[in-house]
């Protein structure tokens, strides 16, 4: 028998957590579709949904219901197993990344100290990215399942796309991880609180551009939305897809669209670390010193959260600008381009890594 | 020099970051859209929707003399002219029927009418839940002229 | 796993296997046969395509119009030379006005109509700024099929600007119905030559904004360079015309070779392409649409006053207020609207330029107020034919980008 105070201990270190994360990242899947289709009609000089709720607030509520009492269809030739499946993979191992993110430092709550992760791993990067590449797999079952033309070449595609966009954004990563010299995320940041990644010149922007490019192919989005390219493919894996397991592939990209963002804000732009002006040249100077003080006064993880959005807006932002690659194009650029930068930045980042240039 | 911009171009991805600019400018002016049903569009004076009958000068009856001319016309056969000899020897328009459902609103009715008895008004929200709505009698094609030029000169129709 | 492997493989390539003999037959690789269309998001209507693939790649590719068939020549024959007008709107759905210029100029041509100059260039004013609707369209879902999808955005909002336009002067914003045999339906508003000169002063800009977004885009730019090439010889052989025959460098422009209306009276350039790639015919649409601004804006300088009705008392339609007073009027009124005159006997060929390409009317006339015969030879349906020898070797994103680089629209297509 547990003692009360275990039980207590137990809830507030990880059933809160957990929970506030859950609906966390529930909210967050339901509402960023909303600002996609907010942002994207915007740019194009639209209103986007307007009618549920002030200016379509309640848009996603009334998607969600539609998704769920919508008829749930199962092709007749289907694999009905993987095709059920598939999108449960995908969800589970997008759910699952967010384990290992840290959303600040150490917070003390009602004279608690409470830690902002539902699990400090040590090989937190490792993790995620490893997930990501299990998550590949419910979209290959998906495209396969379907027993539909178009479904399994997006699904190859998919698979294809991923791989390769994968070992880029793993270099990337790997270089920021030789940077901090840990791969812990928490860890991470910490080794960034003098200077972020991103302006540690010149590995700093190499690497942050690659792991944008790489981040944009592995989640499928323009313009490297060529496994679900709706001219081409119709929808690609998930054209057969209807009601709430199309709602669930449709979440778990939003999800996958978190994680990269997130991994980016920790990695390059120092995570939880407010925004400083030239804190080292001009810090001294009254109206600047004065601008610092106030940022630093922001709660960290409004910080990360802020570059959060600001990453997930990007995304949207290049979506309604660029044209879609052609499949051919796509690897070219994964094999030819990416990986050898990729290679080129992790040798120099050793080198002045070992050379204490770092 | 001209090379050197090129590739600079190239690398810094220019082009690229001149249509975001331009995405972004036009997200932050405001949207062109109108909020349809709510907002409508002045409608133009020309514009080419339901038809109506007008009244003759007596105001009593319809104008249509009943030739057949826009039946003739109609390329889409959508009016139908019934006409009787009345108790004066005269001639009636006994039914005068309009298939909205078959017309075009190509406007050739109006451009055939020798007495201009036929035209139409701007409006173009037809849709209506039963097919006896979009049958148009001579009644309603009165009725329709009534309520449009009622709504015309200011006042809330006959 | 040996059973997983072949049922995939037998999958992919079409082919139709047990799992218990999977393993004892050799891998047979066939092509993937996929049927694109007719419910496509990226097929432009009801074309459909049967392609075949090797992976990626198309070994095959063939078109199948038909599903947007109305019989609307034969639709003709049973009616008049006048009624014919609105169905000609229904054959290229988004250029309606050229369409009916298309076919008044045909009749006019049959029956020997002197049509007045105002009449005329009111005709070519309307159609250029139906031509600047259509590429516009074209334009956008172009660049839709291929991934920017602000472009069609954008392109959307200026032709609500025309579609405005033209309803403002025809009643109608797309199956206008406007050109008359000898004439025209009514002349334009008071205001209409303001506003209109208002939006060639915006268009221009506009236009701008898409070479912004596209032009130099290097993912427009690797998606439309080098694809669907059609060399000259290959271009006239399999018959294009329009912009994507100038595409490939050839110098045919209906509107100068054979003009009619007043493009004799305008100046313009025909732009030309070299390439003769999917690029090449994307700037040259550009450039027209630049040249046909400059068309209307020479329309406005130029619009002379007078009649928009022909003065031939044969075919001309008499206005209103003659009608009712005139019983002449009243009386050819009646026969025009219920039958038509009777037309001189013979055959006619006339061809216009349309936004999609050479758009002809062949009439046969028995001499009576109804066309004997009407047979339309439609671009979109010989640009169709061109879809094989333009995406054989190329892969599936580049059928895309090779249905909209040939501007096709089905209901003209299958008719």
């Amino acid at each position: 028998m547990p003692d009360m105070q275990q039980i207590i201990n137990f809830i507030i270190t990880i059933g809160i957590p957990v929970v506030v994360l859950l609906s966390f990242i529930l909210a967050n899947a339901m509402y960023l579709q909303l600002m996609e289709r907010k942002v994207l009609a915007h740019m194009q000089s639209r209103l986007g949904p307007m009618r549920t709720g002030w200016h379509g607030l309640l848009q996603p509520v009334a998607d969600a219901v539609k998704f769920m009492f919508k008829e749930d269809i199962i092709p007749a030739k289907a694999d009905k197993w993987v095709f059920s499946l598939a999108p449960l993979i995908f969800l589970v191992m997008a759910f699952g990344a967010f384990v290992a993110i840290p959303f600040g430092p150490d917070t003390v709550i009602f004279g608690r100290t409470v830690h902002l992760w539902v699990s400090n791993l040590n090989i937190g990067v490792l993790y995620i990215v490893a997930l990501a590449g299990i998550g590949t797999y419910g979209v290959i079952m998906a495209g396969w399942a379907s027993n539909n033309k178009y479904s399994l070449m997006g699904g190859f595609r998919s698979a294809a796309q991923m791989i390769s966009y994968e070992i880029p954004m793993a270099f990337a990563i790997v270089t920021v991880a030789l940077m901090a010299g840990s791969l812990n995320l928490t860890e991470i940041v910490q080794a960034q609180s003098q200077k972020w990644f991103i302006i540690v010149f010149p590995v700093g922007p190499v690497a942050f551009f690659l792991y944008l490019i790489a981040g944009v192919a592995e989640t499928n989005r323009a313009p490297f939305d060529l496994p679900e390219a709706e001219s081409e493919l119709v929808a690609g894996y998930f054209t057969e897809y209807s009601g709430i397991r199309f709602g669930i592939f449709y979440m778990a990209e939003y999800m996958n669209m978190m994680i990269v963002s997130l991994l980016a804000s920790i990695m390059f732009l120092g995570g939880w670390m407010p925004v400083q002006i030239f804190p080292k040249l001009l810090g001294g100077i009254p109206p600047i010193s004065w601008i610092n003080t106030a940022l630093a006064a922001i709660p960290p993880t409004l910080w990360l959260l802020a570059k959060l959005y600001f990453f997930i807006f990007f995304y949207m932002w290049i979506r309604a600008t660029l044209p879609r690659y052609r499949y051919d194009q796509l690897m070219t650029i994964a094999w030819k381009i990416l990986l050898p930068i990729s290679l080129g930045t992790l040798l120099v980042a050793a080198f002045m890594k070992q050379a204490g240039w770092m | 020099m001209n090379k050197l911009t090129k590739a600079l171009r190239m690398v810094f991805m220019i082009e690229i970051v001149e249509g975001m600019t331009l995405t972004l400018k036009t997200m932050l002016k405001p949207a062109v859209t109108r909020q349809y049903p709510t907002f409508k569009r002045k409608s133009f004076a020309g514009s080419r929707g339901l038809h109506y009958m007008d009244r003759d000068d007596s105001g009593m009856k319809e104008r249509c003399i009943g030739c057949g001319l826009c039946e003739a016309v109609c390329p889409a056969k959508a009016i139908t002219v019934v006409t009787e000899k009345g108790p004066n020897q005269e001639k009636v328009v006994s039914a005068y029927e309009l298939d909205l459902l078959r017309c075009v609103f190509c406007g050739f009715c109006v451009d055939a009418c020798p007495v201009n008895a036929i035209k139409m008004t701007p409006n173009f929200e037809l849709a209506c839940y039963s097919r006896r709505d979009v049958f148009l009698t001579k009644d309603r094609l009165v009725a329709e002229g009534d309520k449009y030029l009622g709504k015309k000169k200011g006042g809330a129709g006959k | 796993m040996t059973d997983d492997g072949y049922s995939l493989t037998s999958s992919i390539y079409g082919e139709k296997m047990s799992l218990t003999n999977a393993t004892e037959k050799e891998i047979v690789q066939k092509e993937m046969t996929i049927n694109m269309g007719p419910q496509h998001p990226a097929t432009h209507g009801v074309l459909r395509l049967v392609v075949d693939l090797q992976g990626e790649t198309v070994v095959g590719i063939d078109p199948r119009p038909g599903y947007l068939h109305r019989g609307i020549e034969k639709w003709m024959e049973s009616r008049t030379y006048h009624q014919i007008i609105p169905i000609t709107d229904r054959l290229e759905y988004i250029t309606c006005m050229n369409n009916n210029l298309g076919w008044v100029v045909a009749v006019e041509k049959l029956a020997g109509i002197v049509v007045p100059e105002r009449a005329q260039f009111i005709r070519m004013l309307m159609a250029e700024l139906t031509r600047l609707s259509g590429h516009l369209v074209w334009l956008g879902t172009h660049a839709l099929d291929i991934g920017a999808m602000t472009v069609c955005m954008y392109t959307l909002r200026e032709r609500e600007l025309i579609l405005d336009l033209t309803e403002t002067v025809t009643g109608a914003r797309q199956t206008v119905s406007y050109v008359r045999i000898g004439g025209l339906r009514n002349d334009v508003p008071r205001d209409f030559l303001d506003k209109c000169r208002e939006f060639t002063e915006i268009f221009p800009k506009k236009l701008e904004d898409y070479d912004t977004l596209i032009r130099q885009n290097r993912i427009w730019l690797k998606r439309t360079k080098g694809i669907g090439k059609f060399s000259a010889e290959d271009a006239i052989n399999y018959g294009l015309t329009g912009a994507t025959l100038r595409g490939s460098g050839v110098n045919y422009d209906l509107r100068k070779v054979e003009p009619y209306a007043a493009y004799d009276k305008v100046e313009f350039d025909v732009p030309l392409g070299t390439e003769g790639d999917v690029y090449a015919r994307y700037i040259v649409r550009i450039n027209e649409m630049r040249q046909s601004v400059r068309i209307i804006k020479q329309c406005l300088d130029m619009l002379p006053e007078g009649p928009i009705m022909t003065a031939d008392p044969r075919y001309a339609v008499p206005d209103k207020a003659t009608v009712m007073t005139n019983m002449e009027a009243l009386a050819h009124q009646f026969v025009l609207m219920s039958k038509w005159v009777n037309m001189p006997k013979g055959e006619v060929y006339v061809a216009t330029e349309a936004p999609k390409g050479e758009l002809g009317f062949f009439i046969v006339s028995d001499g009576s107020g109804r066309p004997y015969r009407v047979k339309i030879r439609a671009p979109s349906f010989v640009h169709v034919g061109a879809l094989p020898k333009m995406v054989t070797g190329h892969m599936v994103s580049d059928v895309i980008a090779c249905i909209g680089t040939i501007d096709i629209v089905l209901g003209e297509c299958d008719r």
